[in-house]
């Protein structure tokens, strides 16, 4: 017989079954799904007032190596067109007015990411790493982690480690970067990442768990953006300047919960607190609710809040007489808040053929942006308030 | 050189057969060896018939106030009646043999409503205290009964038995209830035969199983006719009477255990009991009480 | 760097009072795919990658990514 997907409540007593002393599954045990698993995602990414466009293609692919073992690889390609902000300027009253950069950019970023994990009984083992090529920018990274069962595989540590090193080759100009009391320029700078996660997820009962991670991240090297300037009163356009280093702490729980009464949807909640040593706080909040209707069909409504204040050296510009070592207005290090919700349809079809599954889904999100968002706050200025749309596709084969 | 060796022995009231590939006739007579001393070991821990069984000591403690200890194994099969419990909206419930004190064999008369109301306070699993270090029947008279479990789980036990001594082609039946331990070397299943629930020497079913097991629940093992009525061993926990509705279930699972209570859960279901079959998507055999046999093995089996 | 001390409580707190047990034979519903942390990997992804690129903040989540020049 083919391995076709149970009916619940044949896996509820399996999985009573199996907990029998003497009982194996069919020569199968061990935790790796026999099958082969191959996706399709397209994604088109829209900001408001022609800013950027992005399309998105990815291609993920995963195998079973033996028994145990399970490799995977991923492939992106991104297109990317359209404009982004540049600086800010204010006018003769006082109102910040953004710049967007004037030629209309048309790039592509591809991407290729593989990843082996091996599952011992208790435990498991991942290594992965990734390559990711724009025109102007190149990404390497590895990354390892590590989960370990415990307490009858109720509670799960994992731990993670990833460093990436990235290269920074501007087209069309230099890098400029203060030098004493000069400024220097460059064609390439560098910067190193590394990110390291501690984490435990915990079966609280038969229908909720959940689970709490922090990382840590640090960057160093070359941590500004060189498309990026800073408008100063008194001596115009200068480059954007940030310190040489970074370091970042996340804490993120997530909470999820079955409901049997309602057509065993499961209520997802992510709340996220992360600072760093620029300034930055925020506050992340994340919802969702997938809801099976019938039929394989699935619908899930997302809600997200999210809420940072400004690093320590932001300003939307600089006035009159202000001096600074370190500068920056890119609005990503500005007060805002954001709020998105979407939603997504899912369908599922089993036993088509030598499919075991065949799942196919379609979602739309909407973003927006707001300096008036922030959380207690009123944010760095309307100015560059901006929103965007995410449209998703996706396909995904199991055999 | 494999060569086919073939055992018939006697264990929990049923006949039973170990067929399998073997290199050896001394490999063969171990592993045999082995099978029949874990059922035996099954059967002396959970035997009803047995004294000196757990179960018999825990029956024998039930409202005395004094705990049994239990050990891992019959603590999961514990938590697996409770699955099971659960699963069937609380039919199966292995409390419930107490009731065979009124349909026992060789009765003539049906039980009056006054003693099979005298009965069912004594059953109901949710009353039973367990945990994983011991278990108490609150009420005197109450008893456990794993007659439904251990004989499947006890074929199970036998199958993994003979994997880990290296049999890979071979198969386990106990009174009935078949379990794979692996194909034949050919890669083909292993024929299996379903018999019909009223004339035993008619086969209604035949097909070749390569892994997982078959499992049947019926009225044809043992039953009583009273007034020329055939009352069945599988009994109602709620209503004290046995159920009516089909004839004879036969599921195939990966687990032999899982396909004899998906067996008796749709048994205990009555005339409902073809339908949630269907919705799980299992393969199966039904025979109704009109005799009409409803087969979903051929689009399932292998 | 108080938060972090805050962080690392909490996450202590939590590992030590979720003790409920949970038999194995009750986690069918855990089981389910839409209950998994991360329901589909490959908009989750996507969904990082953009926020990475328009918002301050980063990490919580495994799974280290390469960086890109995303403006």
């Amino acid at each position: 017989m083919k391995k076709n997907k149970k009916h619940p409540l044949i896996s509820r007593l399996s999985l009573a079954a199996l907990a029998l002393p003497g009982l194996m599954q069919d020569a199968n045990a061990g935790r790796v799904e026999e099958t082969y698993n191959g996706d399709f995602q397209y994604g088109h990414y829209a900001e408001g007032n022609q800013r950027m466009e992005v399309d998105i293609f990815e291609t993920a692919l995963s195998a079973p190596i033996g028994k145990s073992m399970t490799a995977s690889i991923n492939l992106v390609r991104d297109v990317i067109s359209g404009a982004s902000p540049r600086y800010n300027k204010a006018n003769a009253q006082g109102d910040v007015k953004q710049t967007l950069s004037g030629a209309s950019i048309t790039e592509q970023r591809d991407a290729i990411s593989s990843g082996l994990t091996y599952y011992f009984d208790k435990a498991a083992l991942g290594f992965g790493g990734g390559f990711s090529r724009e025109n102007d920018y190149t990404s390497r990274y590895v990354s390892t982690n590590a989960s370990i069962d415990l307490n009858n595989k109720l509670t799960t540590l994992n731990f993670g480690a990833s460093g990436a090193f990235d290269i920074i080759e501007p087209t069309g100009r230099e890098i400029i970067e203060p030098d004493g009391t000069d400024f220097k320029s460059s064609k390439l700078r560098s910067k190193t990442s590394q990110q390291y996660l501690l984490g435990v997820s915990q079966v609280i009962d038969k229908n909720s768990l959940i689970q709490s991670n922090v990382t840590f991240g640090y960057h160093s090297g070359y941590l500004a953006d060189p498309y990026k300037l800073v408008y100063f009163v008194d001596q115009g356009l200068n480059p954007d300047v940030r310190p040489g280093e970074k370091f970042q702490w996340a804490w993120l729980t997530q909470y999820v919960r079955h409901f049997q009464q309602f057509n065993s949807a499961a209520l997802h909640t992510d709340y996220r607190f992360y600072t760093d040593d620029w300034g930055v706080n925020s506050h992340t909040v994340d919802l969702s609710w997938h809801q099976p209707i019938a039929d394989g069909w699935q619908v899930i409504p997302r809600f997200r809040y999210y809420s940072q204040d400004k690093a320590d050296f932001y300003q939307p510009f600089f006035g009159a007489g202000q001096q600074a070592q370190v500068y920056s207005s890119d609005y990503r290090l500005a007060s805002f808040g954001a709020l998105s919700g979407g939603i997504k349809l899912s369908k599922e079809f089993t036993q088509i053929k030598s499919l075991s599954q065949l799942k196919f889904q379609a979602g739309i999100e909407y973003y927006d942006h707001k300096s008036s968002y922030q959380l207690g706050g009123n944010g760095s200025g309307s100015f560059d308030d901006f929103s965007y749309y995410l449209l998703t596709a996706s396909v995904n084969a199991k055999f | 050189m494999l060569t086919v060796f073939n055992f018939a022995f006697k264990a929990m009231g049923s006949p039973c057969h170990l067929q399998f590939y073997a290199a050896s006739a001394q490999q063969a007579n171990g592993v045999y060896a082995a099978v029949v001393a874990r059922i035996t070991q099954l059967e002396q821990r959970y035997s009803r018939y047995r004294a000196d069984s757990l179960i018999s000591r825990i029956n024998g403690a039930a409202g005395t106030g004094v705990k049994t200890a239990i050990d891992a194994e019959t603590f999961a099969l514990l938590q697996y009646s409770e699955q099971c419990y659960q699963e069937s909206e609380h039919l199966f419930d292995v409390t419930s043999g107490v009731l065979r004190g009124l349909w026992h064999g060789g009765q003539t008369q049906l039980p009056t409503t006054a003693d099979i109301h005298a009965l069912l306070p004594r059953i109901g699993w949710e009353k039973v205290q367990w945990s994983r270090a011991d278990i108490y029947l609150p009420l005197v008279g109450m008893e456990l009964d794993f007659g439904g479990i251990v004989k499947e789980y006890a074929a199970d036990v036998a199958a993994s038995l003979c994997q880990q001594h290296g049999i890979h082609s071979g198969i386990i039946e106990l009174g009935g209830d078949v379990r794979i331990i692996g194909p034949m070397p050919n890669g083909r299943g292993w024929p299996v035969a379903i018999r019909d629930p009223r004339h035993p020497t008619k086969t209604v079913a035949q097909f070749e199983l390569k892994s997982g097991a078959l499992a049947s629940s019926g009225d044809y093992e043992r039953f009583q006719l009273i007034d020329g009525v055939r009352y069945g061993h599988i009994l109602n926990p709620k209503t004290g009477w046995p159920v009516a509705g089909l004839r004879a279930v036969s599921i195939v699972a990966d687990q032999c255990v899982v396909a004899g209570s998906l067996a008796t859960i749709a048994m205990l279901k009555a005339n409902a009991g073809l339908g949630w079959l269907q919705t799980l998507h299992v393969a199966f055999l039904c025979c109704k009480n009109n005799g009409q046999l409803i087969n979903s093995l051929k689009m399932g089996v292998k | 760097m108080k938060y972090i001390k805050l962080a690392l409580l909490l996450l202590v707190v939590i590992s030590s009072t979720a003790c409920t047990e949970v038999l194995p034979r009750q986690r069918g519903n855990l089981a389910l795919s839409q209950m998994a942390l991360t329901p589909d990997a490959l908009e989750f992804g996507l969904r990082q990658h953009t926020s990475f690129s328009k918002e301050a903040a980063s990490g919580g989540y495994g799974g280290g990514g390469g960086g890109c020049g995303c403006n």
